[in-house]
């Protein structure tokens, strides 16, 4: 469903680590984590910008066309930092996660009115998504965040 | 008359003429008349046979014109002693608990008159001839083959407490048997034996007729049993809490190159991940703090910061030890240990991954430590190495306290421990009998009649190694670089994202409810249909193998109130993820019951030549 591709390659330094919920410009500065290769790419009703990493680690965030980041997903070798990558709805982590109960080894899922998320895989392969409803574009499926 | 011993005819003749003065007493004397001659005494019997430690009464007959008192004494000493056997105020003699030498003592009625005058009783004491009991341990053992196990006898009843021991009846034992010392020291054969559980026997030097006997069996080197519990916190009797499907082993932590080791229990088996890490408050008797520690160039003592795909964590440092499990053993592995003493808090990134339950406790991670033999040499690999970008690094260290993530060698990296055997090192092979599809209590299982209804799981290490751990009929299945299945498919869809094989997962975590057409349940995380889905998964390997597997998912509510206090479940299943973009597999030890798992290790000789260089599964 790509439409109209507009692919932008940015080695380095450029500044892309979006936060979950918050405007695109509030882009993370942080450099340590910036030393993947930066894609971003137009599709039909959101941004994406993709962070590929040389351990073949992968982050994707989704931008609506208000300019807001409604989705994050992740795959790779290891989780990614999620304070910086949740922003503010890290402590919804912290609160769901810690009270389910019962699952061992298997993936974490939270499903809230205003914050879902999921993460698993296993070691040297993981893989998750997170994504707010409220702010999802009204004309798009959670399923675009993959 | 002045006897000073006396002899049956002259104690007869006595007897007769002085028929009007005698008395019977226990030594007692008594004036008779005014004879002033000198007491004559007699002591009856005259002679006695005793068991060692038994007793005999005697009497003494005094026939005395004078008064006088009298004592008892055995070969002169007066009331005896243990070596002799003792003799009370009474003539009540206790022979010696072990037969004297010589074994015939003399008791003696001495009058306290001149010359003193006595009578006396020859003894002879017998060995008894109570058998003696002789009792063994341990009892019914397991010993790897090649291993060595102390036995002890304990005899009572019997002075002699020696024995004679054997193996299946030959003294000594043999090389088959296993070889047994004179002080009980079994060396369990090279092999296992056939039949594999062997009879030892400590039979009485003293009595021949009585001795003892256990079973030990003989296991292979490289085989740990496994065992199917709710884990080292227990039932707690609320199924949404409740561990179900835990699968633990227990492994030795030695300090590296000693003999001083440890055995911990209750480590769980997780074919997920890579590394042995413990629970600092597990290790006791080897205390983390003796362990060797990893350092960095500037001798700053690395940390790791370990995550889980649920985003729980562990922080603690990297540390040195040698690693047993079964007859194998890792020297100078590197484990990390839950639980720091050092960095008592995490570096505030570690925090920042994830913040499912830290499980450096053991009410936490339910268990002692984690046994991780995935598909992996180790942890993390090149990309934590120095000079490669990796995002972040699980390694720190923390100079002045102060936590920085840091490269590390591959060779100082938590790693596999079977990659690190000597013998065996290329894989693991994993086996659960079938069990019932309304669960089973545990693993293994006694009912209560002493019946073992279901045996106990075996982890067997290597892959067409030994003749316990050939791949037979199973299927390789090839993983890909990131260690799955390349493709799962189910219902005419092929999944490309993630599926693989996870002892450290309890439950089989598919795909979402929507998608199986199936119900969640309200009060745990699992998956409640109305009836028994059987789950159809095309599997593929990187090697280009493909196969099918059949897999029941049942109402988790049924099987929890059906089955309470039941552990193991072989249809436990849930959610892998939420909504329709669900597409992973992590198929955990449900999967596992009824079947023979191998799972191989990137880089390692795989076995029929196939093609695996990131390692396989097989079954």
């Amino acid at each position: 469903m790509v439409w109209g591709v507009l692919l932008i390659l940015i080695l380095g330094a450029a500044p892309a680590w979006a936060v979950l919920g918050e405007p695109e410009a509030s882009v993370s500065a942080d450099r340590q984590f910036l030393r993947g290769q930066i894609r971003d790419e137009a599709h039909e009703g959101y941004r994406l910008h993709q962070i590929t990493y040389s351990s073949g680690a992968v982050v994707r965030e989704y931008v609506s066309p208000a300019g807001k980041v409604f989705g994050v997903s992740w795959q790779g070798p290891r989780v990614p930092n999620m304070q910086q990558l949740l922003g503010s709805y890290f402590t919804y982590l912290q609160q769901y996660a810690q009270a389910q109960t019962g699952r061992h080894g298997g993936p974490l899922i939270i499903q809230k009115n205003d914050f879902v998320f999921s993460s698993g895989g296993h070691m040297r392969s993981y893989h998750g998504r997170a994504y707010l409803p409220s702010l999802l574009p009204t004309n798009l499926l959670p399923e675009v965040v993959q | 008359m002045r006897l000073k011993t006396a002899s049956p005819a002259t104690l007869a003749i006595l007897l007769v003429i002085l028929a009007s003065g005698i008395f019977l007493s226990s030594c007692t004397i008594t004036r008779t008349g005014n004879d002033i001659s000198l007491p004559v005494i007699t002591v009856s019997p005259m002679s006695a046979t005793v068991q060692a430690g038994a007793s005999v009464q005697f009497t003494a007959t005094v026939v005395s014109s004078i008064s006088t008192t009298t004592t008892w004494a055995v070969n002169n000493i007066l009331g005896g002693n243990s070596v002799v056997g003792t003799v009370d105020s009474t003539g009540f003699y206790t022979a010696p608990a072990s037969v004297p030498n010589p074994a015939t003592v003399t008791v003696k009625c001495i009058s306290s008159a001149e010359t003193y005058p006595f009578g006396s009783a020859l003894v002879t004491i017998t060995a008894p001839s109570v058998s003696p009991t002789v009792t063994v341990s341990p009892i019914d053992s397991s010993a790897t083959a090649g291993s060595t196990v102390q036995f002890t006898a304990n005899v009572t009843g019997s002075a002699n407490t020696a024995v004679t021991w054997s193996v299946n009846g030959v003294a000594g034992g043999s090389s088959t048997v296993g070889l047994i010392t004179s002080a009980g020291g079994y060396t369990a054969p090279a092999s296992v034996p056939n039949p594999p559980t062997v009879v030892v026997t400590a039979t009485s030097q003293a009595d021949t007729s009585q001795s003892a006997s256990t079973t030990l069996t003989v296991t292979a080197s490289n085989t740990a049993p496994l065992y199917v519990s709710f884990g080292i916190n227990g039932d707690t009797g609320v199924s949404s809490t409740d561990y179900y499907n835990g699968l633990f082993t227990s492994v030795t932590v030695c300090l590296p190159g000693t003999a001083q080791c440890q055995t911990i229990p209750d480590i769980l088996v997780d074919t997920g991940s890579v590394g042995l890490r413990v629970l600092n408050s597990a290790l006791t008797t080897i205390p983390a703090t003796e362990l060797t520690t990893v350092l960095d160039s500037h001798q700053n003592q690395v940390q790791e910061c370990v995550q889980f795909g649920d985003t729980s964590y562990a922080w603690g440092p990297v540390l040195v030890a040698d690693v047993e499990i079964a007859g194998e053993k890792a020297s100078y592995l590197p484990i990390q240990v839950l639980g720091d003493t050092v960095f008592t808090v995490p570096a505030s990134s570690c925090l920042s991954l994830g913040e499912g339950p830290n499980l450096d406790t053991v009410a936490a991670l339910g268990a002692n430590g984690i046994l991780g033999v995935g598909t992996y040499v180790q942890d993390c690999g090149l990309d934590c190495a120095a000079g490669q970008t990796f995002t972040p690094y699980p390694y720190y260290v923390c100079p002045q306290g102060a936590c920085q993530t840091t490269p590390l060698p591959v060779g100082q990296q938590v790693s596999n421990p079977v990659a690190l055997f000597a013998k065996d090192n290329n894989g693991v092979e994993i086996v659960l009998p079938s069990i019932p599809a309304t669960g089973g209590p545990s693993l293994p299982h006694t009912s209560a009649d002493g019946t073992s209804m279901i045996s106990a799981g075996t982890l067997i290490f290597g892959v067409g190694t030994e003749s316990n751990n050939g791949l037979g009929s199973a299927t390789l299945y090839a993983a890909d670089a990131n260690g799955n299945f390349p493709t799962v498919g189910y219902n005419n869809t092929s999944y490309t994202s993630e599926g693989f094989l996870d002892t450290g997962s309890n439950a089989l975590y598919v795909l979402d409810a929507q998608t199986l057409g199936i119900q969640d349940c309200f009060d745990n995380p699992f998956y409640c249909p109305n009836s028994p889905l059987a789950l159809s998964l095309s599997i593929s390997g990187a090697n280009g193998s493909a196969g099918t597997v059949t897999l029941d998912i049942a109402n988790a509510d049924t099987l929890f109130s059906t089955s309470p206090g039941f552990a193991a479940f072989n249809n436990l299943g849930g959610p892998s993820g939420e909504g329709l973009s669900t597409d992973y597999f992590d198929l955990g030890v449900p999967f596992f019951f009824g079947r023979s798992v191998f799972v191989g290790i990137a880089g390692t000789t795989v076995p029929n030549n196939a093609s695996a260089p990131d390692g396989y599964f097989a079954f």
